[in-house]
């Protein structure tokens, strides 16, 4: 039978989101991020009575942040579902998974 | 056992490399240096140096050290003429100052047109061999490993370390160059340690060795690509103990590159591993303790080791038949090694004959994998942490590294900036690319003051052996010569992957690993010569053979068509219709079941995306079709918008599960009541609608479409019945002739009526109104997807827009990508074109700006006119669809 591999394994050795590792929680596991593809960042959805240049800025400019973002990824070689999780950008340090509560400085 | 080098047969033995093979044989020059063809010979026969490139069976740039030698290969040296060891080209050597350091920017100015021709007789006198271009890539396949611990290097530290992280209950991976651990090594304790660790390792099913196995580079996550013959890793551990040990310091000398001078490592190990003596007279400089047993080894395999010339501190007491405490300032000889001048501690200099110059210095560690490894979790262990250990040091290390590695501590790896160390003054600094001590000081006086400013001027440190040798020396030359502002100058250059040279077709691991996708029915394409084409993940039939005769079925007779590579979801849940509302520009919740309807989608800035149909399914649940190529985007879409709205909604991807044929033409109906016993009649089973059919036995979805342009119905059903439903209507349709169609002749059937194919036809910024779709839109509906946009893009005329056009009878239908002009002046492209065989005039679609895009206009397409058209020339009022 086939296992998923983190299934099978011990405890991660580092724990998953402390140092540069990148793997993200889904109900099977972590799993490696070249599973996922990547749905940008978490934005606000536009209001109705935006004007058109909140518009364009929602259409076109992303933030594009050099630190901690909240962010998409879409599990395409896995369980096909969005998982929201908190990045710094810089060190690829996940600083909350999904489901997890990000709270600021608790990097 | 033998090889062919270079015309005449070299004999092997068991355990032979290349090098060892041809030494043994009376080979002493392997290659020309780079630039001024000087001989150069074996030198550090650890992989590290590029003395010993040769190419072999066709491949060039093989590590002759490196390469097991192996029964019938062809060998033969490179990068001399008329032969390495009477190379005419070593005229450049004499001639240094036609060449000085930065020739290449220096003499490339001037006059122009001469630089293309001095370039291309460059290229054949600097060329390290040259390839066959005539040699087809293989495929190397690229695999992923997840080991939780890697150690690099199957060393004394390295098997301590592997040993010490499984009796901690970790995974252990240990790759190394070598063919076997400890393979090159000169019999001694530390071979005897190694192979005692092997065989404890071996034993051990938690650690997994792969020899020959070279890591190339150390990537965050970590994850560290190693090469093997065929095939590229992927190593992903969760921590990594590097042991990837140390080499001898690339010691500068006048001479230092002759034939004859060997690093000690590298003489022991082709005395020690290989049996083959590296010289008959030795002089031995022992800066190490280790130098010393490396002396032994020559001793033993025969060699007169004349003198050992010791560091201070250094015990050579009975070694060699006189020591010396002193240093070597210079190799004399011309083509070989024939002495080394000697100077003693008390200054005294004697040049003590010999033909064999064993440079026994100072170990470094190998800092190329160590400072890729920043910032990672990673621990080093042996000479990588402690370069020059004693063997029970560099075993305690490995054994606390893998501790530590088995336990998660945090250990980073952040190599301090050490000062570098004092060099030579004269002698080459760089082997690779042939760049001396002087060369280098020239440049410097140019103004070229850093290491990393100096790197790309000389090309120091850029040669095959990527600064392993000379990157410190550099650094060296570089604080000698600036002392005061060492800090700039001589600070580290930046190192990237790949450590060791790799090959394109390593480079290209993967890159042709497709993801093919196909339907059920292609094999049965295949059988009946049909020819395939690319989309998205699909291959999909283009034709079979006689597009017109499939094209004639359709319009005339009956034909079918596979669509199974079209997107299918089943949308069910609590608030289906308002997702579908938000989703689809048109209106769904009029729907009744038994309808469908074309639908858009587009995305938040209003621009088309994909299209397909929505079909109201009984009790509340819909079956939408999408693109093929849209299919896997479109389902992570979908559920994206779900979860920001916060609504209630299952999505379940069934392309692959469902299998779809379209059986269209005059025809269908009489074909399809031969399969099924529901009415499917005009009245029953009118155009735009579906109906739950059984045909074949199978039940069917069948929806009433029309694409191509006739009565049609598509199938879509459970994919395992595909390839019976398949026969069963090509059984059918005998009578009527019936042929299968491919995406070319589709093509032809939807162009004649005006339908576009989503980003064929249009592109990124491709709203409704410019594909004239108002009626796929309703603005009146409160929310979805592109609204807002399409409402702001409604304020101005769109500068383009995508009209039907026509030619005259006679005329040959341009190329798809025409411009389109009008009065001589830019007004367009076309999109789409082909001949239409039914109408007998070419027929097409393309962009035309809209001031001119109104129907019955004129437009010239690549010199021919051509009339704008509504919206279909074929059965323009839909009757024979509707049938």
């Amino acid at each position: 039978m086939y296992t998923f591999h983190n299934a099978a394994r011990k405890p991660a050795l580092y724990p998953y989101g402390t140092v540069s590792h990148f793997h993200i929680k889904t109900p099977f596991g972590y799993r490696p991020v070249s599973e996922f593809s990547y749905g940008g960042e978490v934005r606000p959805p536009l209001p109705a009575d935006a004007s058109d240049e909140e518009a364009i800025a929602h259409l076109w400019l992303r933030s594009n942040v050099a630190g901690v973002q909240r962010e998409r990824w879409f599990h395409s070689s896995g369980t096909r579902r969005w998982y929201t999780l908190v990045r710094d950008t810089r060190s690829n340090i996940v600083l909350a998974q999904p489901g997890e509560e990000y709270q600021e400085g608790s990097a | 056992m033998s090889i062919q080098f270079e015309g005449r047969e070299v004999p092997i033995q068991p355990g032979d490399t290349l090098a060892s093979a041809l030494y043994r044989d009376g080979v002493r020059v392997f290659s020309r240096s780079f630039k001024y063809h000087r001989p150069r010979g074996l030198y550090c026969l650890s992989g590290d140096c590029p003395n010993c490139l040769v190419t072999v069976d066709g491949e060039v740039n093989v590590r002759a050290c490196m390469c097991k030698a192996e029964d019938g290969q062809t060998v033969s040296r490179q990068n001399a003429w008329p032969s390495v060891d009477k190379d005419a080209l070593n005229i450049i050597d004499k001639g240094h100052f036609l060449m000085p350091v930065g020739f290449y920017y220096k003499a490339g100015i001037k006059p122009k047109f001469a630089w293309p021709m001095a370039e291309g007789v460059i290229r054949r006198v600097a060329g390290l061999g040259f390839s066959d271009k005539s040699d087809a890539p293989r495929d190397i396949d690229r695999i992923n490993r997840h080991p939780d611990v890697l150690v690099i290097g199957a060393g004394v530290a390295g098997l301590s370390a592997a040993l010490a992280a499984a009796e901690g209950g970790r995974r252990v991976m240990v790759i190394d160059e070598q063919a076997a651990p400890g393979d090159r090594v000169a019999q001694g304790p530390t071979k005897q340690q190694i192979d005692a660790l092997a065989a404890t390792a071996a034993q051990n099913p938690g650690i997994e060795i792969l020899p020959g196995t070279a890591a190339i580079g150390i990537y965050e996550g970590p994850m560290v690509l190693a090469l093997r013959t065929d095939q590229v890793l992927h190593i992903h551990p969760q921590a990594i103990v590097i042991a990837s040990g140390g080499m001898e310091i690339h010691r500068i000398f006048p001479g230092n590159d002759l034939p004859g001078v060997f690093m000690a490592r590298g003489a022991a190990r082709l005395a020690g591993a290989h049996g083959v003596k590296p010289g008959d007279v030795a002089v031995v400089w022992a800066e190490t303790q280790e130098a010393v047993e490396h002396a032994r080894t020559l001793q033993a395999a025969g060699v007169r080791v004349a003198c050992v010339v010791t560091a201070p501190g250094v015990d050579a007491q009975g070694v060699g038949e006189r020591q010396v405490e002193g240093e070597v300032v210079e190799a004399k000889g011309k083509k070989k090694v024939q002495g080394a001048i000697v100077r003693a501690a008390g200054g005294a200099t004697e040049e003590v004959a010999c033909d064999l110059l064993a440079v026994g210095a100072e170990i470094q560690q190998n800092m190329h994998l160590p400072r890729l490894a920043y910032d990672l979790p990673c621990v080093l262990a042996g000479d990588a942490a402690l370069p020059g250990s004693a063997l029970d040091v560099a075993a305690q290390s490995g054994t606390q590294a893998g501790q530590a590695a088995a336990q998660g501590l945090p250990l980073y790896v952040n190599p301090p900036a050490t000062e570098p160390r004092p060099c030579g003054t004269a002698g080459y600094v760089c082997i690779c690319e042939d760049v001396s001590v002087a060369e280098v000081e020239q440049a410097i006086d140019e103004g070229f003051e850093s290491a990393e400013l100096l790197k790309r001027y000389t090309t120091v440190t850029m040669g095959p052996c990527q600064g392993r040798l000379c990157a410190d020396q550099l650094r060296a030359i570089a604080h000698r010569k600036t002392p005061a502002e060492a800090a700039r100058v001589a600070a580290p250059t930046t190192l990237r992957p790949p450590v060791r040279p790799i090959k394109m077709e390593q480079a290209a691991a993967g890159a042709r690993h497709h993801i093919e996708r196909h339907t059920p029915l292609h094999q049965k394409h295949l059988e009946m010569g049909a020819s395939t084409l690319w989309a998205g993940p699909w291959k999909r039939i283009f034709s079979y053979g006689d597009m017109q005769s499939e094209y004639e079925a359709v319009r005339h007779r009956v034909g079918v068509i596979d669509v199974g590579t079209l997107g299918k979801f089943l949308l069910a849940g609590p608030d289906v219709v308002e997702f579908l509302e938000r989703i689809y520009p048109m209106r769904v919740a009029d729907l009744e079941p038994g309808r469908l309807r074309y639908g858009l989608m587009l995305e938040e800035g209003g621009v088309i995306i994909d299209d397909g149909t929505v079909c109201a399914l009984e009790g509340g649940a819909f079956y939408c079709t999408v693109t093929t190529s849209g299919a896997e985007r479109l389902e992570s879409w979908m559920l994206d918008w779900k979860e920001a709205w916060g609504l209630d909604v299952f999505v379940v991807n069934q392309t692959a599960s469902l299998a779809a044929v379209n059986v269209a033409g005059p025809h269908a109906r009489d074909l399809l009541e031969k399969l099924t016993d529901d009415p499917i009649d005009k009245e029953a089973f009118p155009y735009l609608r579906h109906r739950r059919i059984t045909v074949n036995g199978v039940s069917c979805l069948a929806i009433r479409l029309g694409f191509v342009g006739e009565l049609a119905y598509e199938l879509h059903f459970p994919a395992a019945h595909a390839v019976e439903m398949w026969d069963a209507i090509l059984e059918a349709g005998k009578e009527w002739d019936i042929r299968p169609f491919g995406l070319d002749a589709q093509r032809l059937l939807r162009l004649e009526k005006g339908h576009i194919i989503i980003s064929q036809d249009t592109d990124f910024e491709t709203t409704p109104w410019k594909v004239s779709m108002d009626w796929a839109v309703k603005l009146d509906k409160p929310e979805f997807v592109g609204k807002a946009a399409l409402i702001r893009a409604q304020r101005r005329t769109p500068r383009e827009m995508l009209v039907p056009w026509k030619m005259d009878p006679g005329m040959a239908a341009p190329p798809e990508g025409s411009t389109v002009t009008i009065g001589g002046s830019l007004a367009g492209r076309v999109t789409s074109s082909k001949m239409s065989y039914v109408l007998g005039h070419p027929v097409g679609l393309a962009w035309v700006t809209s001031e001119h895009a109104t129907e019955g206009g004129t437009i010239t397409i690549g010199g021919a006119p051509a009339t704008i058209g509504g919206h279909a020339f074929y059965d323009p009022e839909g009757v024979k669809l509707r049938a």
